[in-house]
């Protein structure tokens, strides 16, 4: 017996450890039973090392050889053992073969799949009605039904209902069962009583009034509601369960002549709402799970269906084939369908007898991925090419999916469009209750009345739609019911309407969305005010509200975006602690920080930050999903540019350069509001700004030569110049300083270039920036003629000098080198360097002139203080001058100065430095605080914290006097350089 | 006097808590050979991110596998511990990750705060491991399944090649407790 003992043994180590359990048993008594058949002279009656298609006679030529109860539970536990094990063996080698010849052929799989299901069928029950005899004790046993509710295939465990007939039989059967159960445990595989453990009463069986009982209650949920409707007898009384079915599970039918299939609604409900939560859950990136991928959806979906098209079956391979008889017309998503499931079943299935009985499969976990390997290739994934056998079967797994999917999303429809035209809440959604005369009901309260099918019930999609519907009224209706109840009433039913959110949070944020997004008086207001702080109080009670929170912005980031722009600034606190500060298990739950990022993006930014965060990212989910990974946000609107030529229209184009202006100015504020630091988020902001500029001036011309039917400029002519800050490649502006020139005097091109720049202006300002062009007052024109502008900064008038600054500082971002070069050779040459000590004299005057200022301000405003960005700016300006230097005013101008002026290395690193302080200081009080240059100490706390200052109560006033202690000593090292510019 | 010990593992969804229940009444029924059921949440319980198991180790039958008066507590959310500390024994065991507070509502309980996810994460690299972490506290907390035979039942239910990982963090779970019952023991004898 060795021999055959240490062949199964090793044949079993190709199988999973769980099969360890089984050897244990099988050695544990293979021995006595061999004796005991060897001694009866039934041992060739019995097949111990393969697999038997005798069971049940085996099974019972085994009873005959035990001495006692005992051992007659003992060897029947090692057969079970043996036959498991060989069953399992079995598949194994029939999937090898089968598939070996039509690899991928999920036809195959489906028919392997099904005979895997009645082998363990009948295995199990062969061996529980044995059991149960023996527990029995031959007496005879009550009238019950045991019921198998669950994946007949499934080794895991094996689900059941039992039913029994009289109200005084369930001690006895409990006590048979219990045992039974026990039994199972230990020896083959354990039972799971969800049913009847639902009805209560503490026991394992119910009897039909018991489950009807709940029925009415409405103490039941859809979960349950499926598990009945999949069950088949395993054993006991047919009748019995067939009365089940006429009692209990019918009603859940589709009935035409019936006006109110409430059950039947309800279960829909509860359905779609399961499928939805499944399809847009978040996966773990190191995971699969083809019960939660496709599985659970795919057959709760096909259990919904049945309902409404009758089919009695219970298998869902043989309710799909009904269901294509049934509904002709979406033959191509059952077919879609039914080669998901059975890839999926298929895989799972070996998966579970090869490797473990695990749902999740953690592909990071040591050893897995070359078990998930191995399994690809029994199932016919060859290695092609460069692509290993696994990935290649992943790929196809994705691949199923997203067709299953897809397939998924037209039967919800469908059964969507049935449950509307079967509701039993249409009199409420069409007004025929409440537009009635003389109604004299509430519709908050009726709506919640009429709605209460069962537990965890939570789609309404269609009430949803009602109350966002602009002409249908529904919406006033609602809300003035709601705000008319007492404040006491209001809570409780403002409590009701968020209780869904812990099944399902996205309907929930949904529905306080629309009432929010329409509110447009004190009523609504109010109602919303109240809900969104119920829903705030609800998510407190959910057991893990990061997990929670973290699927919702992954599945709803529109409506979680919408609801944190809508709620108060209170409110949002409450919400950002719920969701950011409790307790959570890291590395449990899923990953948050998409959730964090756009919870501390409402919490923690300016307006002048949200101004272009509310304006672009509700267009764009995805922006949404993505805040946490900047990476990602700049690979999707490096897209977006190269994408615009692709665009048909020229608005299209338009408007998505604006998105594209729009969505880099979030992502590059995201990366300052990171601490990333001026000098990469001036060059990113510069880099967007330029390439925005640059395309929008393309289009314009585009637009003003197809509204005019001719073109009259060339880039030789035309010179577009960024000023101010933009040109010194300074980010986080409020304005776009700009010079366009023309190197002609024609009054026609002129027109023609300032309709262009009018075009530009009218898009920039859709931006929230304002454009500013420095010599439109002085010329009456956005477009200045060349020679206009070279008498301008010749004619040396009392305040010329800041328009020759502007040109100084100008850097060039349409036009020819050779405009440049005329530029500089014929104005900026003559008019300013070689006029230096007027225009440093100039310089120096205002400067002291600003100094002198005696406002109280003025030490606490970051660009115009003693040693701020201005002085900053001047300081360059005049050295510019005195060395005749075309660079743009920028940190890097402040280095090269020092080749210029060895003797001030260190300061003009001081100023360079300081320059990166207090740009920073500026960006992020900017985007954080307020877009004031005026610094206020009290709200310096965000800002210090992500320039590195800590987060305790000190840290604002530390960033604070470290500002005037800078810009102090900034200011003397600047007023030291200036003095030496002329010496 | 005939032994029934009623363990109830409670937390959020993904923490491994019904395997880690499964894991103990194999060890229990199987290795053990003493009777035991289990039993856990599913509906739409489960699916708004809670959940519970709960076993029931006997020398006798066992008829129902569910029981209202619990001996220990395993729990790894405040939700969960607020939900379910009142159907503990008064003279009961509490295992609760360190997250979680105990207050007033222990007393009289044997109280282990164990930090579970961080031993999990630090001393075994996954967090995913909480489950065993806690089932080798569990193994030195209360007795009533010989360590041996839970670490039989861990090993049938892993996948191969992951076998040392696992029984590691059981063993560091174990270590862990053994800290605090050492602590314990001290404590009293002062």
């Amino acid at each position: 017996m060795k021999d055959h003992l240490s062949r199964l043994t090793e044949r079993t180590s190709a199988l999973g450890n769980y099969n360890r359990k089984y050897l244990h048993i099988i050695t544990k008594n293979i021995d006595q039973l061999t004796e005991a058949l060897e001694r009866e002279g039934k041992f060739d009656r019995v097949h111990l090392w393969n697999y038997s298609l005798e069971i049940p006679g085996e099974m019972d030529t085994i009873l005959e050889c035990a001495t006692d109860d005992a051992q007659k539970l003992d060897f029947l536990g090692c057969y079970y053992a043996l036959q498991f094990l060989n069953m399992n063996l079995r598949t194994v080698d029939i999937v090898k073969l089968e598939l070996a010849s039509k690899p991928r052929d999920w036809w195959v799989g489906r028919r392997l799949m099904l005979e895997a299901g009645r082998m363990f069928r009948y295995l199990t029950k062969s061996y529980m009605e044995r059991l149960l005899e023996i527990f029995l004790e031959h007496k005879p046993a009550p009238e019950f039904v045991m019921l198998g509710v669950g994946t007949r295939a499934d080794q895991d465990d094996i689900d059941l209902g039992i039913v029994h007939r009289k109200p005084e039989d369930p001690e006895v059967l409990n006590h048979v069962i219990g045992r039974l159960s026990s039994e199972m445990f230990k020896k083959a595989t354990r039972l799971h009583f969800h049913l009847s453990e639902h009805v209560g009463d503490k026991s394992l069986t119910a009897t039909m009034d018991q489950y009807e009982e709940i029925l009415y209650k409405g103490a039941y949920n859809f979960v349950i509601v499926t598990e009945m409707l999949g069950a088949a007898t395993i054993l006991g009384s047919n009748e019995l369960h067939e009365q089940f079915r006429q009692r209990v599970t019918n009603r859940f039918y589709y009935d035409p002549k019936n006006r109110a299939n409430r059950y039947h609604e309800g279960y829909l409900r509860g359905i779609l709402a399961e499928i939805r939560s499944l399809l847009t859950r978040l996966k773990a990136p190191e995971t699969i799970n083809p019960k939660d991928d496709g599985l659970r959806a795919i057959k709760t979906l096909v259990t919904a269906l049945k309902l409404v098209y009758g089919v009695d079956k219970v298998i869902a391979w043989n309710i799909i084939d009904e269901l294509k008889e049934k509904n002709p017309e979406r033959l191509p998503q059952y077919h879609d369908l039914e080669r998901t499931l059975s890839f999926f079943e298929l895989f799972r299935h070996l998966y579970q007898i090869m490797v473990a009985q695990d749902e999740d499969i953690d592909l990071s976990e040591p050893g897995v991925e070359a078990l998930v390997a191995r399994i690809a290739l029994i199932i016919g994934f060859d290695k092609k090419g460069v692509v290993s056998a696994k990935d290649f079967m992943l790929v196809n797994y994705y691949e199923q999916l997203e067709r299953a999917t897809d397939a998924i999303a037209v039967l919800t429809g469908d059964l969507k469009g049935h449950l509307h035209s079967v509701s039993i809440l249409r009199p409420i959604f069409s007004g025929e209750i409440h537009k009635k005369p003389g109604y004299k009901g509430n519709l908050a309260v009726d709506f919640i009345r009429a709605s209460s099918f069962s537990e965890g019930i939570t789609y309404w999609d269609d009430f949803l739609e009602q109350l966002s519907r602009e002409s249908s009224g529904f919406y006033k209706e609602f809300i003035e019911s709601c705000y008319r109840l007492p404040k006491r009433m209001q809570t409780k039913i403002g409590r009701v309407y968020v209780s869904g959110t812990r099944y399902d949070p996205q309907s929930v944020l949904r529905f306080i969305v629309i009432i929010g997004e329409r509110a447009s008086d004190e009523p609504s207001r109010k109602v919303f005010e109240v809900i969104s702080n119920l829903f705030i109080d609800e998510l407190k009670h959910l057991p893990d509200v990061a997990s929670s929170l973290a699927h919702l912005s992954h599945s709803s980031p529109t409506d979680l975006n919408r609801f944190l722009s809508l709620i108060t600034w209170e409110a949002l606190t409450r919400f950002s602690a719920v969701a950011l500060d409790r307790p959570t298990l890291p590395g449990l739950s899923p990953d948050n920080r998409q959730l964090r990022a756009l919870v501390d993006v409402h919490h923690q930014s300016s307006h002048f930050f949200k101004r272009h965060f509310h304006q672009i990212l509700n267009k764009y989910p995805v922006f949404i999903k993505n805040l946490h990974n900047n990476d990602r946000l700049r690979e999707i609107t490096d897209g977006f540019y190269s994408d615009l030529t692709s665009l048909p229209s020229l608005s299209e184009r338009i408007e998505r350069l604006g998105d594209y202006y729009d969505l880099e100015f979030v992502r590059v504020s995201l990366l300052a509001m990171a601490g990333a630091g001026c000098e990469r988020t001036d060059a990113e902001f510069t880099e967007f700004c330029d390439n925005y500029t640059l395309a929008l001036y393309e289009f314009c011309l585009r637009d003003v030569h197809l509204s005019l039917g001719y073109c009259l400029l060339t880039y030789d002519q035309l010179g577009l110049y960024a000023t101010g800050g933009h040109a010194r490649e300074q980010g986080f502006d409020d304005d776009y300083d700009l010079i366009v020139i023309l190197d002609s005097e024609d009054e026609e091109k002129i027109d023609y270039c300032n309709k262009i720049v009018a075009k530009m202006n009218t898009h920039i300002l859709k931006r929230g920036i304002l454009p500013h062009h420095r010599f439109a007052d002085h010329f009456a024109s956005y477009t200045v003629s060349f020679d206009q502008l070279a008498n301008h900064i010749s004619s040396g008038g009392p305040d010329v000098f800041v328009d020759q600054s502007q040109l100084l500082g100008s850097r060039l971002l349409v036009g020819s080198s050779k405009l440049e070069q005329k530029l500089q050779r014929e104005i900026i040459t003559p008019c300013v360097f070689e006029r230096t000590d007027l225009y440093i004299e100039n310089m120096k005057q205002e400067m002291r002139s600003r100094h002198s200022r005696e406002e109280e301000e003025l030490l606490d405003n970051i660009k115009e203080c003693p040693g701020g960005l201005r002085d900053i700016e001047m300081l360059q300006l005049m050295y510019k001058v005195r060395y005749r230097i075309r660079d743009p005013l920028t940190r890097r101008l402040l280095l090269r100065l020092i080749e210029f002026q060895p003797a001030h290395a260190e300061d003009f690193a001081f100023v360079e430095s300081h320059l990166n302080f207090i740009k920073n200081l500026r960006d992020l009080y900017r985007l954080k605080v307020a877009a004031h240059n005026v610094i206020n100490p009290e709200y310096l706390a965000p800002v210090a914290a992500t320039m590195g200052y800590g987060d305790d109560d000190q840290a604002a006033e530390k960033l604070y006097q470290e500002f005037l202690k800078r810009t102090a000593r900034a200011s003397k090292v600047i007023q030291r350089l200036v003095d030496d510019i002329s010496s | 006097m005939a032994l029934r010990y009623s363990i109830r593992l409670s937390g959020a969804g993904g923490h491994g808590l019904i395997q880690a229940a499964r894991i103990l009444a194999e060890a229990a029924a199987i290795y053990d050979n003493k009777n035991a059921a289990e039993s856990c949440s599913y509906g739409p319980e489960s699916r708004g991110n809670a959940s519970r198991a709960e076993i029931i180790i006997s020398d006798e039958d066992i008829d129902y596998p569910r029981g209202d008066s619990i001996d220990l507590l395993v729990t790894t959310t405040q939700e969960a511990y607020d939900k379910y500390i009142g159907d503990l024994k008064t003279d009961g065991i509490i295992i609760t990750d360190s997250n979680v507070a105990t207050g007033a509502t222990a007393t009289g309980r044997s109280v282990y705060l164990a930090p579970l996810t961080e031993i999990a994460e630090k001393e075994c690299g996954r967090a995913s491991l909480v489950n065993i972490v806690a089932l080798g506290f569990i193994a030195q907390v209360c007795t009533i399944v010989r360590e041996e035979s839970i670490c039989h039942a861990i090993l049938a239910r892993v996948p191969k090649m992951a076998e040392e990982e696992y029984i590691k963090a059981f063993q560091a779970g174990s270590k862990a407790a053994a800290r605090q019952l050492d602590g314990k023991t001290s404590g009293s004898g002062k």
